[in-house]
């Protein structure tokens, strides 16, 4: 069984997106593969400790 | 976003405010902010030297944007240079990071892969997550001891 480790960099190199970089893992900040989950971000950042608050903008 | 820095300004007592010369930061209305908590506030890039020193560290509160943030830890990513120092996350007692939802990332891996080909290289990077939290002597867990002691994070939507 492949660990997450694994697992996430088997998916990374067989994206789409992956299939012309050579050695190297070429990420674009617009996939999807590398976009996080704000629900999550928001959770974990919580969890060690931060007040963490959505706001609408900046003014 | 500038109303509710205010409001926490005025709860924690907070006199003065250090901001790292971001084009995030120089958004907020900061002379409304002095206005509404009698803060004082100054950019990092207002002051040299000994002067940025002693401010930064009298200063009560630190407000940085971020380079990158992490969905995987809740670490915000922050990217050194001149106009944004380390100082300004790590000397005051709470620090504040703004977040553009844009910018959190999946996880370290994608994080590595995007560092390993973001040139030109800043003089360093920070992964901050969460308060200052140490237990190095007798295990009891210190908050503050290395960092922020209060951490707030805005995540922009």
């Amino acid at each position: 069984m492949m660990s997450s480790r694994e697992l996430i960099l088997a998916r990374l190199k067989s994206a789409s997106w992956a299939e012309s970089a050579s050695s190297r893992i070429i990420i674009p900040l617009d996939s999807s593969a590398a976009r996080g989950d704000i629900r999550t971000f928001m959770d974990m950042a919580a969890s060690a400790g931060a007040q963490v608050e959505k706001v609408n903008g900046l003014a | 976003m500038q109303a509710r820095i205010a409001q926490i300004a005025a709860e924690a007592k907070i006199e003065r405010i250090i901001a790292a010369d971001e084009e995030i930061t120089r958004q907020i209305d900061w002379q409304k902010l002095q206005e509404q908590s009698s803060c004082q506030v100054r950019f990092s890039s207002q002051l040299e030297g000994d002067a940025y020193r002693s401010y930064v560290l009298a200063a009560d509160l630190g407000i940085t944007g971020c380079k990158y943030a992490l969905a995987e830890t809740g670490s915000v990513i922050l990217e050194h240079s001149h106009a944004s120092q380390r100082l300004v996350s790590h000397a005051p007692n709470h620090y504040m990071c703004i977040v553009r939802k844009e910018q959190v990332l999946k996880d370290r891996l994608v994080l590595a892969a995007i560092l390993e080909n973001d040139l030109p290289r800043p003089a360093a990077w920070t992964m901050i997550t969460g308060v200052s939290r140490t237990a190095d002597v007798a295990m009891q867990v210190v908050l503050g001891m290395h960092g922020p002691r209060q951490v707030t994070v805005f995540v922009i939507d």
